[in-house]
């Protein structure tokens, strides 16, 4: 019993100890670079002992994914976030972890975001999947800015999200590479990134707008029943005013 | 004639040195390049490498200036109509940052995504290239005040820096292949741009300067910019 315990304890601790070594290595000479033997061999495993833990490279990275997918949904849920503020300041605290996240864990970031060698994650890994689950939460501050009278009615919360995060996202790679313009303050300069995108959100640049089809936007996103015409009314509300 | 030659001969050889370690410090990140891999490439020694780019970030600083000039030739672009409103021509300006990523990935990565490579200094030609295009936004932002679609009092170096971070995130999506499942790139990109666009109009850079009066280097203006958080209701 007690053997069959530490055995266990034992492999978690030999995955963990491959997570982390494969982390820096991708990190360093770049995911495709990297064969999997060189993880092994950094850590003194022969190469056959690492395939019984992960048989494939893609393995490595697809559990690092779902690892900082879930560090990313810690950071938008708003942990910062004082329950009874009002729910634009909520909104802002949102945008806000997805910054955060990338300050914090800026190799996570690096590596499911801007490694072009890394495969691109399918809609139904666990990484993906991880994300969508924080749909409901990013739907209720949503629904209770319009409810305030801050948003219309009627976003679509996929697009909402999606457009929202990439708005937010060149600041995080801004920031992970070094690349902020000469002389600002990271924080401050990040809060007006977020003010901005979330002036644009209540001017109603995504009103009627919807980006993300229905079947990748699915779990989660209840308002993805009244789709079917998702691309050409994105594109035809692209605002021409 | 003879000279006319040998410099013929000395920019072609600088060309093929840009463009082997370009792709090189792309395939394999610049800080894992060394120079004597772009020479071995090229069949060069080190040393006749050396003859025209002393040290490997002067060939990172060439390729900088050349990806911020084009960089600038895409947001300067002449496809706006020219009867087209003072905001349309803004957006067609903003626009550029997303199809210089679509047009050169490579000049893109390497310039802002590789963490490896060095940053460039405020007086690099490459910054220089960029700031460059400064009294060009400040025309558009005052055709834009002018006919009452922006507010008075916009600091240009903070608006082109702050339209420029919150267009580099679906241009480092798309040079990533990022892109949320599904989308159109083109359509999201406007939708982004159109997401900038409309927090500006709604005056979330109103009276915010991030940057020194020259648009250089900030000093107290971050604190500027925290109490210019919009605190302004739709509408």
């Amino acid at each position: 019993m007690k053997g069959r315990k530490q055995q266990a304890q034992k492999r978690d601790e030999v995955r963990r100890a491959i997570l982390d070594a494969a982390r820096h290595l991708f990190i360093e000479g770049g995911y495709a670079n990297v064969p999997i033997r060189r993880v092994a061999s950094h850590l003194g495993y022969s190469a056959a002992a690492l395939y019984r833990y992960f048989p494939t490279k893609d393995d490595i990275f697809n559990d690092l994914a779902e690892e900082g997918f879930r560090l990313i949904m810690a950071h938008e849920t708003l942990p910062t976030c004082p329950p009874d503020a009002p729910p634009l300041e909520r909104l802002r605290h949102f945008c806000w972890g997805v910054y955060d996240f990338a300050t914090i864990y800026p190799e996570y970031f690096y590596l499911i975001f801007l490694d072009r060698s890394a495969p691109r994650l399918k809609p139904q890994s666990r990484g993906l999947r991880a994300i969508a689950e924080t749909a409901p939460n990013v739907r209720q501050v949503i629904e209770d800015c319009v409810a305030a009278g801050e948003l219309r009615p009627g976003l679509d919360i996929a697009t909402v999200y999606h457009v929202l995060c990439t708005a937010i996202h060149g600041l995080s790679a801004q920031y992970v590479c070094n690349r902020l313009p000469e002389g600002v303050e990271p924080e401050a300069y990040a809060r007006v990134i977020v003010d901005l995108a979330i002036a644009g959100l209540r001017a109603g640049a995504l009103d009627g707008v919807r980006m993300v089809p229905v079947a990748a936007a699915a779990a989660g996103s209840r308002t993805s029943r009244r789709a079917g015409h998702s691309r050409r009314q994105a594109q035809s509300s692209n605002p021409r005013r | 004639m003879k000279q006319q030659r040998r410099e013929r001969r000395q920019n072609e050889v600088r060309r093929a040195i840009l463009d082997a370690a370009r792709h090189l410090f792309i395939d394999g990140g610049y800080a894992n390049v060394p120079i004597r891999r772009v020479a071995a490439q090229l069949e060069y020694s080190p040393a006749a490498l050396y003859r025209y780019f002393p040290t490997k970030d002067d060939i990172f600083n060439e390729l900088a200036e050349e990806g911020f000039r084009l960089l600038v030739s895409r947001e300067t672009l002449p496809t706006c109509p020219p009867d087209a409103s003072p905001v349309e021509r803004l957006r067609h300006f903003f626009w550029g940052v997303f199809d210089f990523a679509r047009l050169y990935p490579e000049y893109f990565y390497l310039i802002f995504l590789d963490r490896s490579a060095p940053r460039l200094k405020p007086d690099s030609r490459g910054i220089r290239a960029v700031k460059e295009v400064y009294p060009r936004v400040r025309e558009l932002l005052d055709a834009c005040i002018a006919s009452s679609d922006l507010q008075p009092g916009l600091d240009v170096a903070t608006v082109y820096n702050v339209m420029c971070t919150a267009i580099h995130g679906v241009a480092a999506m798309y040079v990533c292949n990022r892109l949320p499942e599904g989308v159109d790139p083109e359509a999201y990109a406007h939708t982004v741009v159109d997401l900038a666009i409309a927090g500006l109009r709604m005056g979330a850079l109103d009276g915010v300067s991030l940057f020194g009066t020259c648009g250089d280097a900030a000093s107290g203006a971050s604190r500027r910019a925290r109490s210019a958080r919009p605190r302004r209701t739709a509408g």
